[in-house]
């Protein structure tokens, strides 16, 4: 008996096609719908959609034809919108494409997310400095890691450098002192680090630490350590004549849980100790003002 | 007068207008960072069975308020609260063939589905729960205070609404709704308020819920809208909507009796849709489980709209305000549902706001019912003259091979009765000079046809 709304795609029954013309946007009734883009390297899934989910709407406002293939995951009821009378609803009561712009913007959310992060990725890769890892493998050691310090029940911390008005040091002394400062700040780091600590370097004038077993009050001890001997090694013995110090903003785990978190209390912690000048920051624990 | 942070505001009645008001307050309030209070008062409980828990409807969820709610992300959970996926109607027409009309795009997106929870509990495997349920909770769900109480009257408090409820229950609303339909006796309390309300005009109809049984249903019935165009005059509208165990049978009209309903009811073009062996009588069987008449009830209906829904704080939505002629009046409360719930949070809550904003949403509506009264009256001579339904059918039949979007008259017809289109777009539909003349020469063709096979 039918009790079903909407129109029945058996499971592996295509909706539409990439680059079929559209005419009408669909929403899910019951079921499930996999969004997938063709191309000449194979297949690549852009999303899973669900009950209540709409799809088929990038095609209706933008293109006039079909992005990416949907396909029934399931045994699916679908229900369809068409064109013609979904904007003469629409412009009647601008409010119900409130949903669909939501959801939208989540997927741009997603999709952005990934491109950033192949795109990062990309980009720290080709500026590879040999003794340091990249960002994104930092980053991907960092996650590797916090799991680790979970199970064994350890502190961790990650610490990121940023050497103070490296523009304008740069571009007033040229790019050879450039690049000495951060050889001699690179270089102080990995002497005063353990052997198994990890330095990343990236952006122009960034390192980024990841400290084992090493807890909040630790790492500032450590980065003081880092501090002095830096000032000793490049305010005494190469430049005298030029004043250069660094900012560096910590954080760690358990104070901080999951890698977001960390990563944003530690970028907090630094863009702090960059208003407060040449300073350690410890980032607080979320829940403390 | 507006909405501030921790506003209250008090709807009264949980049918569908009164359950999508609060549920739209409370979900554009959140798109807006402003927590407000929801109650909605509703004395009725929607999972009993039989009429205490209904809300006397013939139950069919339109095209365009399926398509709707989906586009929101709120699909109605199909093998719940759906009770029959309608994906045709059969149009039975006085000593005529009957036509069969398939939904134009071939996809099931009409709903029959029970306001309450049915005449009786379900008998077989087949499980159900009621649609005001279902919207009831919704609302709950966002966050409304759900009052199981009878309104025993309005006032005004210091310039604001005041509820009063059986069992000493008082409570002042900076907002009030009216949700209350027009079967129900709180909506005369209304016009106790003192703003210029007046309530909308009523007729009654005639609705029946027949006990036929799952298999007898899908022989007789199918998944498909039972609609008859017959010369009983004072009818103006008769539909068969079969349910899982059930079949709603809806008259409209003016005036419908006793009488009309026998006469109606003893029509070969209505018999050939039951089994032979079912006596039907006015009488409820109430609880046996045989064939017939489970429950029966007159409804009212709107004839027009209400003048001045709204005032100062106060709105009314849904039937009390304005409905669909004859049909999707579930469409209608969520139009206005809506638009009463952007105007209280997005432009105010007083008289100017409702007018600027509301107001010309109610109009629409009654504006439309104008043209559709305009096309009920023009059915009427399709009832009486034979030669004009032989055209109509003719060019149904006519129509059948073509691809859906081309087939004219099965459109009209389909909209006309499934309350998928307005009126107004179907009446331009029939003004387009090629319909006009496919139906003048299907007429002439049935019409001469019907002459040659007499002679």
């Amino acid at each position: 008996m039918k009790r079903e709304l909407g129109k029945l795609f058996k499971q592996g029954e295509i909706i539409f096609r990439q680059g079929e013309p559209a005419e009408c946007m669909y929403v899910v009734q019951k079921g499930e719908v996999e969004l997938v883009v063709e191309s000449e390297y194979g297949f690549k899934q852009l999303a899973v959609l669900r009950s209540g989910d709409v799809f088929g709407e990038v095609a209706l406002f933008a293109e006039k034809a079909r992005f990416a293939t949907a396909r029934a995951v399931q045994d699916t009821w679908v229900v369809t919108l068409d064109e013609k009378a979904f904007v003469g609803r629409l412009h009647q009561d601008p409010s119900l494409a409130f949903h669909m712009i939501r959801q939208m913007a989540h997927r741009i959310y997603e999709q952005d997310h990934l491109l950033m992060r192949g795109y990062f990725d990309e980009e720290h890769r080709a500026h590879n400095v040999p003794g340091f890892v990249s960002y994104i493998d930092l980053v991907a050691l960092v996650e590797k890691e916090m799991t680790r310090a979970k199970r064994l029940w350890q502190a961790l911390s990650f610490a990121i450098i940023d050497i103070d008005h490296f523009d304008a040091l740069r571009a007033q002394f040229g790019a050879v002192i450039g690049e000495d400062l951060l050889t001699a700040l690179g270089n102080t780091i990995k002497g005063v680090l353990r052997r198994q600590d990890v330095v990343g370097r990236f952006g122009d004038d960034q390192f980024g630490l990841l400290l084992y077993e090493t807890d909040g009050q630790a790492a500032v001890r450590v980065l003081d350590k880092v501090r002095r001997s830096f000032l000793n090694l490049w305010g005494r013995v190469e430049h005298p004549e030029i004043v250069a110090t660094f900012s560096c903003g910590i954080a760690c785990y358990p104070d901080h849980v999951g890698l977001a978190q960390l990563h944003k209390a530690a970028h907090k912690a630094l863009s702090d100790s960059k208003k407060a000048g040449n300073q350690i920051m410890l980032a607080p624990p979320p829940n403390l003002p | 007068m507006q909405l501030v942070a921790n506003s209250r505001v008090g709807i009264v009645g949980g049918g569908p207008s009164g359950a999508m008001t609060g549920f739209f307050l409370l979900e554009m309030a959140e798109r807006l960072g402003l927590p407000i209070e929801v109650d909605i008062y509703e004395s009725r409980d929607f999972t009993k069975h039989g009429p205490t828990g209904c809300n006397m409807c013939a139950g069919v969820v339109s095209e365009s308020l399926i398509q709707t709610l989906a586009a929101e992300g709120i699909p109605l959970p199909s093998s719940q609260v759906v009770q029959r996926g309608i994906d045709s109607y059969v149009l039975h027409t006085s000593d005529l063939p009957v036509v069969t009309i398939h939904t134009p795009v071939n996809e099931v997106r009409i709903a029959a589905v029970y306001r309450g929870a049915g005449p009786r509990k379900p008998t077989g495997e087949q499980l159900w729960t009621s649609f005001d349920h279902f919207l009831l909770e919704m609302a709950r769900r966002k966050g409304a205070n759900i009052l199981p109480m009878r309104v025993t009257g309005l006032a005004w408090d210091a310039g604001r609404p005041r509820v009063l409820a059986r069992g000493e229950h008082a409570r002042t609303y900076d907002f009030l709704v009216g949700a209350v339909g027009v079967n129900s006796a709180t909506l005369e309390k209304f016009g106790e308020l003192g703003f210029s309300f007046e309530p909308p005009q009523v007729n009654k109809g005639f609705l029946s819920e027949i006990y036929l049984g799952v298999e007898q249903i899908q022989r007789y019935m199918g998944s498909s809208l039972h609609i008859f165009l017959l010369d009983i005059p004072r009818l103006k509208f008769a539909a068969l909507i079969p349910k899982v165990e059930y079949v709603t049978i809806c008259l409209l009209g003016e005036q419908i009796d006793k009488a009309l309903i026998q006469q109606f009811m003893e029509t070969p073009e209505v018999r050939q849709c039951f089994p032979p062996d079912m006596q039907w009588s006015m009488a409820d069987k109430g609880c046996e489980q045989q064939p017939g008449q489970a429950c029966h009830c007159g409804p009212r209906l709107n004839l027009g709209p209400a003048i001045n829904p709204f005032a100062d704080r106060v709105a009314m939505v849904g039937d009390a305000a304005v409905t669909r002629l004859y049909k999707d009046g579930i469409g209608a409360a969520y139009i206005t549902a809506k638009a009463c719930a952007v105007t209280a949070l997005f432009f105010g809550i007083a008289e100017p706001d409702f007018r600027q904003h509301y107001q010309p949403v109610l109009q629409r509506i009654a504006l439309d019912n104008r043209i559709g009264r305009f096309i009920f009256w023009i059915t009427l001579f399709y009832q009486e003259w034979n030669f004009l339904r032989r055209g109509m059918v003719q060019m149904v039949k006519d129509e059948q091979p073509m691809p859906g979007q081309r087939r004219q008259m099965s459109r009209v017809l389909w909209d006309t009765f499934t309350g998928s289109a307005s009126y107004r777009e179907i009446l331009f539909r029939t003004l387009h000079p090629r319909f006009f003349i496919r139906l003048l020469m299907a007429t002439l063709r049935a019409w001469l046809a019907h002459l040659r096979t007499n002679r």
